[in-house]
């Protein structure tokens, strides 16, 4: 009996000493409850943004501008909070939702949008902006914005793939440094080009984006209109792979495979192994740093075309959460009409590089400015009227980042009969869509 | 013959020392780099000029004397609460017979089989419901207790001398007299390497704060270190490296001064 009282004062003494600490835990922070309206009359909302560095510096300055202006005027507060990776955005968006501390407003890769639609998490937004300012998007940007007929996204940061060339080997191998290809031939002969000074020409992985864009640029794609099974082995499907296949066989491509292979690509790429590749706007200030560091110079073009010129898109667009109404709901309304504006667009494109989202910028003179001084960054501006959705159904990503993506890996890599393999990969992944 | 033993020893302990020293080498190397150096091939062993603003850089992007805060608060509650907790359970379960003890125990083990990954979502609907999401304390108390800490010091109790604990009874020592008299001075290796490793677990520990925190009052290093890696403009992996160099700094400290203890820690588990 003895033995367990000693115990028991033991016990007491560690709850003693877990008490303050708890208590110290409580003050530490202030309360997590996300979105409320204060004792002096201001509605104060959370905003959930991702990525750090000159993303995180937009989102922050844009923050501040709204509450230093709109804000200040109409009594609402706006706090930016920082929350990782898209994927990470979206894990902590669900246990916030489920927890109810969830933010007003959040930034959401494309393609999530569907989910958290159709799980209740958020709200339409179809009375937030007007028809004109809808209209004044361009088009292939709000493809990825309606959820059975219903508007519940408005693009924010969003990019296009485009096409990097080096310059630099360009003009070592004979060519017009100021064009890059055009077509799949020209993309074809200006590889095999690259032979004179014994580099490669066009590198590439097998990677979604990149090959919706491809397959698109040839005229098929890679589900049909309803998303409701894969074409990616459709004869225009069928076509590019070949292409790709006989690019490394008789082209001078160059394929790089397994898990590393970006990385591989992004190596060379500096290294001016390969002449050119496939790359996001998003990373053009990079590459145009690496390179001035490197001493050559880079390009960007369009992505080739066979048929005709469309790619997909990428990015985040912003959303609502679904249980703010009345007062919140206006001014979460107001928060995202001031970030998705054209002078906020413009704002996003110069900090960061993302796509100038309006139509209204086309004539801007401090655009026309920064173009001049950065032409590169014009292609993606140009390329972005023939921009389109990326296809968001329920297990398509699941689907063509695996099934899909390995069959190409196969494809590139042995000698397998394409339509074979391909058709194979449709129909392992045909039931993801249903 | 003797010779040939210890050429093959030295040889085989550079070979080991290469394989553990290079990653380490690479981070400190790397994190002196330019972007373009880190991704130069063949990759240069030394960058040409040491960019120190790189750990500057670091500290600017993401709030980086903040974050060290909270990571010295969190990974100091969890060392210290455990051993509040992990001792008298140990010693609980090493020395007392009470009813329901294997079952207990077993209990106690099966926590460690159970990943973080599934019991977060109930620990985070909790938490709110406490208004608790984004203190310290959703940080530090699923943590404060640990059931690799009871089994790993019942282990050395079981180890100390019944005669030892009958002489001390004898005296009429207190039962927290004979644990502080005893088994602790007896456990020291133990203590130490135990205190070491929740150290490193929770300096370390990504997932916990990643899942737990919506905003930066209570987020820590590791966090920050990850949270520089951009979606689409590509890794800066010399600021990673400079982040990690950083992050890593105490840990390395921490051991050097450990190290003997961890050692010997090791070496007694071996003998039983």
């Amino acid at each position: 009996m003895k033995r367990q009282s000693k115990f028991g004062a033991l016990a007491a003494a560690l709850l003693m000493l877990a008490a303050p600490l708890a208590g110290c835990a409580s003050t530490a922070a202030p309360s997590a409850a996300a979105n409320s309206t204060g004792s002096t009359g201001t509605i104060e909302l959370k905003y959930w943004y991702c990525y750090q560095d000159m993303v995180a510096k937009n989102n922050k300055d844009l923050t501040q501008k709204f509450n230093d202006t709109i804000g200040k005027e109409k009594g609402i507060h706006v706090t930016a909070e920082f929350q990782g990776s898209y994927s990470d955005m979206n894990a902590k968006l669900q246990s916030a939702f489920v927890g109810k501390v969830e933010p007003a407003v959040a930034v959401m890769e494309i393609g999530s949008t569907v989910q958290f639609a159709k799980d209740g998490i958020l709200q339409p937004l179809d009375g937030t902006i007007t028809q004109s300012d809808i209209d004044d998007f361009y088009p292939g940007l709000m493809e990825n914005s309606y959820v059975d007929g219903k508007l519940y996204a408005i693009p924010y940061l969003r990019s296009t793939p485009i096409l990097y060339y080096n310059k630099t080997m360009f003009q070592k191998a004979g060519l017009d440094p100021e064009k890059g290809p055009v077509t799949w031939d020209d993309l074809m002969s200006m590889s095999k080009a690259m032979e004179k000074i014994g580099a490669k020409g066009y590198g590439f992985v097998s990677d979604e984006w990149y090959s919706e864009a491809f397959i698109r640029s040839n005229g098929g794609d890679t589900t049909n209109d309803k998303q409701t099974e894969f074409t990616f082995n459709s004869p225009q499907g069928v076509e590019m792979q070949q292409f790709f296949r006989s690019g490394i066989k008789d082209g001078n491509f160059k394929y790089y495979s397994g898990a590393n292979g970006a990385d591989s690509l992004d190596t060379d790429s500096v290294n001016q192994k390969i002449a050119m590749w496939c790359g996001s706007t998003g990373g053009l200030a990079n590459t145009l740093q690496i390179a001035k560091e490197k001493g050559y110079e880079i390009g960007t073009a369009f992505i080739p075309k066979k048929t005709q010129n469309k790619v997909p898109t990428g990015g985040a667009n912003l959303v609502m959460t679904s249980r703010l109404q009345g007062a919140e709901k206006e001014a979460a309304e107001e928060f995202i009409q001031f970030m998705t504006s054209p002078d906020s667009a413009l704002a996003s494109h110069i900090t960061t590089g993302y796509l100038p989202t309006r139509k209204s910028l086309a004539n801007n003179s401090t655009l026309e400015k920064l173009y001049q001084k950065t032409p590169q960054m014009k292609v993606a501006f140009d390329q972005l009227q023939y921009a389109s959705g990326r296809p968001m159904a329920k297990g398509y990503e699941e689907g063509i980042t695996h099934q899909y993506l390995d069959a190409m890996d196969k494809i590139m890599t042995t000698d397998a009969d394409i339509q074979s393999t391909l058709d194979e990969a449709k129909k392992k992944c045909d039931e993801l869509l249903k | 013959m003797k010779i040939f033993s210890n050429i093959g020893k030295t040889i085989c302990n550079l070979i080991l020392l290469l394989v553990f020293f290079f990653p380490f080498y690479w981070m400190l190397s790397t994190a002196f780099k330019t972007l373009g150096e880190t991704m130069t091939f063949p990759p240069a062993l030394f960058p040409a000029n040491p960019q120190w603003e790189n750990f500057l850089h670091v500290i600017e992007v993401i709030p980086f004397g903040h974050y060290l805060i909270n990571s010295c608060i969190t990974t100091i509650a969890v060392v210290v609460l455990q051993m509040f907790t992990t001792i008298p359970a140990a010693y609980a379960f090493s020395q007392y017979d009470f009813k329901g003890k294997p079952l207990l125990f077993g209990l106690t083990l099966i926590t460690m089989m159970i990943p973080a990954q599934l019991v977060f979502m109930p620990l985070f609907i909790l938490f709110s419901q406490f208004n608790m999401i984004n203190t310290y304390a959703s940080l530090i108390l699923p943590f404060a207790g640990s059931a690799f800490g009871i089994f790993l010091l019942r282990q050395r109790f079981n180890q100390v001398p019944k005669e030892l604990l009958e002489a001390a009874r004898l005296d009429k020592a207190s039962e927290l007299k004979i644990i502080w008299k005893i088994f602790l001075p007896l456990s020291r290796p133990v203590l130490v390497t135990l205190a070491l490793l929740t150290f490193i677990g929770k300096w370390n520990d990504y997932f916990w704060p990643l899942v737990l925190t919506t905003n930066d009052t209570v987020r820590t290093l590791p966090m920050g270190i990850v949270t520089m890696t951009n979606a689409e403009s590509g890794t800066p992996y010399h600021l990673l490296m400079a982040g990690n160099v950083l992050i890593s700094i105490p840990i390395i400290v921490i051991y050097l001064f450990a190290h003997k203890h961890i050692i010997k820690a090791f070496t007694y588990m071996g003998d039983k």
